[in-house]
């Protein structure tokens, strides 16, 4: 049976069904996958010949409905990664209706 | 902690909603359920591109056109708090509960007392 049990109070990163990508600190769940992520920042980050600056916007605690949410992954904090200098192509939506 | 406890700790706080469509509706929570359905008052709806508000005294959001909420900052602590003080009552009450049950010479005087002491938590059958 696999749970997100593992996850409670440890860093995570979920991936929404809108193609955008959050991390923050899983406080809680239930059995719909709705999600409380405390401390939680969006990572908004852009191609390479967009020229923007990628943005980590924080937003605090969250709510997020399970409806809404692709994957979650425990964050590996040994390996530091340097958001402002990647660079990717946007993620696909998923098209789910209501 | 499950989420919609936490929902349920958030009423007469100010949150924001966001809709699958995009909209977003800032507002006092007033009441929630188990579906997630939502009343909320002083309601402030915004457009998905932010170019169009609209300003709502009450209003009613189906929990299945949420995609997430932002609740305030020092909710979760509070919510934490409450719940372990909840926790506590509950296991003092168990206690006192179990320490009848267990005591067959505790006879009619001290089960009399504990129908009172429990008469605000359970029904009395007597009655």
């Amino acid at each position: 049976m696999s749970s997100l049990k593992e996850f409670l109070e440890k860093k995570v990163r979920v991936i929404s069904t809108d193609a955008r990508l959050f991390e923050g600190i899983l406080q809680g769940y239930d059995n719909s996958t709705n999600v409380i992520i405390s401390n939680c920042i969006e990572l908004v980050i852009y191609e390479e010949d967009e020229g923007e600056e990628n943005q980590q916007i924080p937003l605090g605690l969250y709510v997020m409905r399970g409806g809404n949410i692709v994957c979650i992954g425990e964050v590996d904090e040994s390996e530091a990664i340097d958001w402002s200098t990647i660079h990717g192509s946007e993620l696909k939506g998923t098209k789910n209706p209501l | 902690m499950l989420p919609l406890y936490l929902l349920t700790a958030a009423k007469n706080q100010p949150i924001l909603v966001e809709l699958k469509n995009g909209e977003t509706i800032n507002g006092q929570l007033v009441n929630c359920d188990s579906w997630m359905n939502l009343t909320l008052k002083d309601v402030i709806q915004s457009s998905p591109h932010g170019d169009e508000f609209l300003k709502i005294s009450e209003c009613y959001i189906k929990g299945i056109h949420i995609k997430y909420l932002r609740l305030p900052e020092q909710l979760m602590d509070q919510a934490k708090e409450q719940n372990l003080q909840n926790m506590e009552q509950r296991n003092r009450n168990n206690q006192k509960r179990r320490g009848q049950s267990s005591n067959p010479n505790a006879n009619s005087n001290a089960s009399a007392n504990a129908n009172s002491n429990n008469s605000n938590s359970a029904p009395q059958r007597q009655q």
